[in-house]
């Protein structure tokens, strides 16, 4: 009877250890399947967010926002041929990448004539001596001051010197060099929106002849709407002559800076579809435009217009009935290189 | 060959100097007593470069442990404005910045003074511009002028200074700049700024002119057979070519042995062939983007 007492207790005792060591052994195994599992979704946040980031930064919302100032932060070249300045009209017009020139697009969207004189301020010495400067005029150049809004400058914070930046604040500069490099984690639930709106969107296809005349009407009105214009073809107002003086003063000022500096400036107007040309009248034209360039040319630099270009007639050139698209860009690159006979055919 | 060259005024500078950013605190020390007992008599810095302090108690500790005092020592510095992130912040010089109007010869006036007690000396050999803001450009000189004239330098000059720029201050100062410092080496030779300044009597000085020992000068073919050919170092090769041309170098160097070799450069000469050679080299290469630095550049 004792032996058996005792050999009960001994088995009992050995169950109670085995059971003992297989639950630590188990719980051992489920704690290191946890903690493998937190570790992998450390590991995954990193990559995760670094994807995210980069889905984001190929939203048009980012590149308005602060992507065109990227390639200020790059490695830029010294000794440059050319470069361009200028807004939307100018950031689509040109693509040096296959004319064998050092050559570097500085043009912004949207961008007034002032930023892109503090855009050269800033960067210049990258050109060489008697390097081209291409100064692009939109339709409306000469009327836009500055944005009313600040936010549109935030694009600067990036890349330009703090003193060229209008109302420069610090914090700002802080938050909007986060949201250059971290989007998402600035802007989760926006860049998440973003993503799925933009991303899946297919960019800058062909329009067709009817989606043109629209589009080039929602210029048309957004102008007018923007410079309180009711006909394109009436002598400008108070307000939009005492803009363009200005302009007239600040592009004549580029002009001097570039000369002084033994650089070329260039003036140009890039082509547009010609469903939008018809619909910029010779009046106004010669009100908005023209007369501008003459005033501010006091060294009497070379204008070329493309306007009404026939090499540009077709519309397979552009992405809307005013901006160039890739293939257009290339063409027309070369043929202003040509033209001014920095190349040859 | 003369181990000074006669400024403007007739102030005797020394034909190599040593540059002194970003050394400070106990290794501006040491690469100073280091530079004096090799030969050095010059020394740059700039308000800007925040080692002032560190020069004036190095050459403080010279005139104590050595017979050379200070008459024996030239010492340049520059006006300018403060580096944020190793930039100008361009707080002092822009009429932009708050848009308040400044009192563009008092802010020198003060800054001089700082400089003048941060290095413990009461006077200045050559006081320079760094960069040249285009707001006050003429502002700027003008007050240099006045320091001139007061005595607490004596000698002044400018700094990255462009033909553009000169012409301005040479319209309208009183004072022709005596000196124009400048980037300047092999692969950047500057001819147009070089002939405009020795036409107006400007002496050159080059910062930079080892370009940091970048790769693409140190492996210049050139250069290394120069170096084989006279036994010296390439340093001194460019430094030589520096000096037979006119222009004053000041090399950087906390080393000792590197002190000494960039101003033993008195005892070879390079012909005209090989002088053409080094300056073929050129292809305007910058180290220093200069509208960067001085937006309006």
């Amino acid at each position: 009877m004792r032996t058996m007492i005792k050999a009960l207790i001994v088995n009992s005792m050995i169950s109670s250890v085995v059971a003992f060591i297989v639950f630590v052994v188990f719980a051992s195994i489920v704690c290191a399947v946890i903690v493998f599992i937190i570790i992998l979704l450390i590991g995954l946040v990193k990559p995760t967010l670094i994807i995210l980031n980069i889905l984001v930064q190929r939203t048009d919302w980012y590149k308005i926002k602060v992507g065109d100032g990227i390639k200020f932060r790059k490695q830029i070249d010294t000794n440059l041929d050319i470069c361009n300045l200028g807004s939307n009209s100018g950031k689509y017009a040109f693509d040096y990448e296959e004319t064998g020139l050092k050559g570097e697009n500085w043009a912004l969207g949207p961008q007034t004539l002032s930023y892109d004189f503090k855009v050269l301020k800033n960067y210049h010495s990258y050109l060489h001596e008697g390097g081209t400067v291409l100064i692009p005029l939109c339709p409306f150049s000469s009327c836009i001051i500055d944005f009313d809004d600040d936010i549109v400058n935030y694009k600067y914070y990036s890349f330009l010197h703090p003193i060229l930046i209008l109302n420069y604040s610090e914090s700002t500069k802080n938050q909007i060099l986060r949201f250059v490099d971290k989007p998402f984690q600035v802007k989760p639930l926006k860049s998440i929106f973003r993503i799925f709106k933009d991303v899946a969107k297919v960019n800058y296809k062909i329009m067709i002849e009817e989606n043109l005349e629209k589009d080039a009407n929602n210029f048309v009105n957004s102008w007018k709407q923007q410079f309180s214009i009711l006909d394109m073809n009436i002598p400008i107002s108070k307000k939009n002559n005492d803009s363009i003086t200005f302009n007239t003063n600040l592009l004549s000022e580029m002009i001097s800076f570039c000369i002084e500096r033994n650089l070329k400036p260039v003036l140009i107007l890039p082509p547009v579809t010609k469903v939008l040309s018809s619909k910029l009248s010779e009046g106004f034209r010669e009100n908005y435009i023209y007369s501008f360039v003459r005033k501010s040319n006091n060294y009497n630099v070379k204008f070329l217009n493309y306007f009404d270009d026939k090499q540009f007639d077709n519309n397979e050139l552009f992405f809307n009935s005013y901006f160039l698209n890739e293939k257009g860009s290339k063409l027309y690159t070369k043929r202003v290189l040509l033209d001014l006979g920095i190349i040859e055919s | 060959m003369k181990k000074t060259r006669s400024l403007g005024n007739g102030v005797e500078i020394p034909v190599i100097g040593m540059g002194t950013y970003p050394l400070r605190g106990i290794a501006m020390t040491k690469a100073v007593l280091a530079a004096i007992e090799c030969g050095y008599r010059a020394f740059d810095t700039a308000h800007a470069y925040g080692n002032e302090v560190s020069l004036g108690n190095a050459l403080q500790e010279v005139f104590q442990k050595t017979e050379i005092q200070r008459d024996d020592i030239f010492i340049t510095s520059k006006i300018g404005e403060n580096l944020e992130h190793g930039m100008p912040d361009c707080k002092l010089f822009y009429a932009t910045y708050k848009g308040e109007k400044r009192d563009i010869k008092g802010i020198v006036s003060a800054q001089l003074s700082e400089s003048l007690k941060n290095l413990q000396t009461d006077y200045l050999d050559l006081l320079l511009f760094h960069w040249p803001h285009p707001d006050y450009l003429v502002d700027i000189w003008n007050a240099l002028e006045n320091e001139y004239r007061l005595g607490r330098v004596k000698a002044i000059g400018v700094s990255n200074c462009r033909e553009w720029h000169l012409n301005k201050i040479i319209e309208t100062g009183s004072i022709i700049p005596m000196v124009n410092q400048i980037e300047l080496h092999p692969l950047n030779t500057k001819k147009k700024i070089i002939e405009y300044c020795n036409r107006y009597g400007i002496k050159i000085q080059a910062y930079s002119p080892l370009l940091v020992m970048n790769p693409r000068l140190m492996n210049a073919p050139i250069l290394n057979l120069l170096a084989q050919k006279y036994k010296k170092s390439i340093a001194q090769i460019i430094l030589r070519w520096d000096i037979q041309q006119g222009i004053i170098p000041i090399p950087k160097s906390g080393n000792t042995i590197r002190l000494k070799e960039n101003i033993s450069i008195f005892d070879f000469e390079l012909s005209e062939i090989e002088m053409s050679e080094i300056n073929n080299l050129n292809e305007n290469y910058k180290l220093v983007v200069e509208s960067r630095y001085c937006p309006g550049y």
